[in-house]
C-alpha cells in the first residue's frame, strides 16, 4: 500500500505535469526509495568536509594558503 | 535437428554449466565466444541452440524465445560458458567489440560500440534483443544521454520483458527528458530568480534548509540536509509552495517562477527514486560563501557485493570554479580510501590539509581515512585496479 510520501509525490507530479500517467513503476520506485530509507550519515559528514574543502581551497583560507 | 539434450549440473550468477552428455564433440572451443539461441522456454528451462546443437538449461537471465546471447566458453568438460565475462574486451582495441557485434549481426556504429562497452562494464548479459532496444532508444530519443542515464537504461532494459519496457518508457522519456546535473542547474537557476522575489519567509528557510551548504555560517556549516538525498524537504517545500500559491496573494511572476522550481523538485524526487533503485545517487549542494552561491555536483555509487555495503563517491565540480580539483573516493563503516585530483601548483598546499582532515574524521566518525592528493596524469591510479561498481553488476 502506498505511504503518503508517495500518495503525495505522485499527485504533485501529475499535477505539474512531470509524468502523465500514475506509471505503477514509478510509484513503486518512489516507494522503494522512501521506505528503504537514506545513506549512511556517514556520508553526509564526509561530503561535507568535502564541500569545506573545496570552498577553503577556492578561499586559500583555513589551511589551505598560498603561501 | 536435436543432437543433444542435455540438463544443467549447475549454475552461478553469470556462468552456466551444461552437461553436455555424450555431445562432447564439436563444443566451441575453449575462450571462443558462442551463441545462444533461445528456441524454447518452459517453466524455469530453456531449450538452446548452441553450435547446431540443442541443449536443455536454465539461465541466470530473463531470456525470451528468439533472443540470441553471446557467451564465453570457459571449459568444454563439463562444458561451462560465462555470460559475463567479456570484460577483459574493454581495454582491447575496438575491432574485438565490432567482431562481438558482427556476431549479433547489430549495427556497427560508433553509439552501439560504446553501448556495448556499458552493457560489458555492468556485467550484463548481451542479449541482442535488448541490446537492439537500447542502441535504438538512444538513436531516437533525442537526447543527449550522459553515462548515469545510459547505465540506468541498461538496467531498466535489463530488468523489464519487451512489453514491460514499453510502460517504462513512456514516463522514462518525460522524467529524463533532462540530465540530473542539468536539472540541479535548473534548480539552482530558479533558486536564484527566487531570491531576487519578494516571497513569504517560510519558502526561503525551507529552500535553506534542503538545499544551502553556507560555509561562512559555523552553526549552518554541516547542514548535512544539504547534502543528502533532498526529497523529504523538497516534497515540503512543493506542498509549501502549492498552499501558498492557493491564498493567492502571490503576484503573477513569483507564481510561475515557484510553479518551476516546485516542478523541477518532483522530477529530482522521481530520478533520484529511480535511480537509487539501482544504487545510483546522483546529488547536488549549492554552497554559500562571500555572499555567492555556488552549485557543485557529485555522485555515490553503492556496491552490495560485500557483507559492508561500500560507497564510491565522485566530486567533480565545474573544474575552472575549482582549483581544477576533483574527489574520488571510496568507504565502508570503517575506512575511507579516496585521491584528490588537482593541479601541481596546488599539490603542496593540499597535502598537509589532507593530513589534518584525515585526522578530523577519524576523531568525528571513527572512520580511518586516507585522503591522498595527485595530479592529473594519475588520476585514474587508485580506481583503475578496482572492477567497476558491483551494485550495478547484477546479472538480469
Amino acid at each position: 500500500m502506498e505511504n503518503i510520501f508517495t500518495k503525495e509525490v505522485m499527485r504533485l507530479a501529475l499535477k505539474t505535469k512531470v509524468i502523465s500517467n500514475a506509471d505503477d513503476f514509478v510509484s513503486k520506485c518512489v516507494e522503494q526509495n522512501k521506505k528503504a530509507g537514506r545513506l549512511p550519515i556517514r556520508l553526509n559528514i564526509v561530503t561535507a568536509y568535502l564541500m569545506n574543502f573545496l570552498v577553503d581551497l577556492k578561499n586559500g583560507s583555513r589551511g589551505v594558503s598560498n603561501g | 535437428m536435436i543432437s543433444a539434450v542435455s540438463n544443467i549440473t549447475s549454475m552461478t550468477a553469470g556462468t552456466i554449466n551444461i552437461n553436455a552428455g555424450t555431445a562432447i564433440s564439436n563444443l566451441p572451443a575453449v575462450n571462443s565466444t558462442a551463441l545462444l539461441n533461445i528456441l524454447e522456454k518452459f517453466n524455469n528451462n530453456y531449450k538452446v541452440l548452441i553450435n547446431g546443437k540443442v541443449f536443455q538449461t536454465q539461465l541466470p537471465v530473463n531470456a525470451e524465445k528468439g533472443d540470441e546471447i553471446l557467451a564465453k566458453v570457459l571449459q568444454q568438460y563439463p562444458f561451462t560458458l560465462a555470460l559475463d565475462k567479456f570484460d577483459n574486451l574493454l581495454n582491447a582495441e575496438s575491432g574485438a567489440l565490432i567482431l562481438l557485434l558482427d556476431k549479433l549481426q547489430l549495427s556497427k556504429s560508433v553509439l552501439s560500440e560504446k553501448i556495448l562497452r556499458y552493457v560489458i562494464a555492468n556485467k550484463k548479459s548481451l542479449t541482442k534483443s535488448k541490446l537492439e532496444k537500447l542502441i535504438n532508444y538512444v538513436e531516437k530519443a533525442g537526447i543527449d544521454f550522459d553515462e548515469s542515464q545510459i547505465v540506468l537504461l541498461i538496467n531498466l532494459i535489463w530488468d523489464n520483458s519487451n512489453e514491460g519496457f514499453k510502460d517504462v518508457a513512456n514516463s522514462y522519456h518525460k522524467i529524463f527528458d533532462m540530465s540530473f546535473e542539468k536539472l540541479s542547474s535548473e534548480i539552482f537557476e530558479s533558486l536564484l530568480r527566487l531570491n531576487r522575489l519578494n516571497l513569504p519567509q517560510e519558502i526561503y528557510l525551507k529552500i535553506n534548509e534542503a538545499m544551502i551548504f553556507d560555509y561562512e555560517n559555523e552553526a549552518h556549516q554541516f547542514n548535512l540536509v544539504s547534502v543528502g538525498d533532498k526529497s523529504d524537504e523538497f516534497l515540503s517545500l512543493a506542498r509549501t509552495i502549492e498552499s501558498e500559491i492557493e491564498k493567492n496573494i502571490l503576484i503573477e511572476s513569483s507564481i510561475q517562477e515557484l510553479e518551476v522550481i516546485q516542478s523541477l523538485m518532483i522530477k529530482y524526487i522521481l530520478q533520484k527514486s529511480i535511480y537509487n533503485k539501482y544504487n545510483i545517487y546522483p546529488e547536488f549542494v549549492v554552497v554559500k560563501f562571500r555572499s555567492r552561491l555556488e552549485l557543485i555536483n557529485y555522485k555515490f555509487e553503492k556496491s552490495t557485493a560485500s557483507k559492508d555495503d561500500t560507497y564510491r563517491i565522485f566530486i567533480n565540480p565545474d573544474q575552472g570554479r575549482f582549483e581544477n580539483t576533483a574527489i574520488q573516493a571510496m568507504m565502508n563503516s570503517s575506512k575511507l580510501f579516496g585521491v584528490v585530483n588537482t593541479t601541481m601548483a596546488n599539490f603542496s598546499r593540499i597535502e598537509d590539509y589532507m593530513c589534518k582532515l584525515n585526522t578530523r574524521i577519524f576523531e568525528e566518525i571513527n572512520i580511518d581515512s586516507y585522503l591522498t592528493v595527485t595530479v592529473d596524469e594519475t588520476k585514474e591510479m587508485m580506481f583503475d585496479s578496482l572492477s567497476r561498481s558491483k551494485s550495478l553488476n547484477k546479472l538480469a
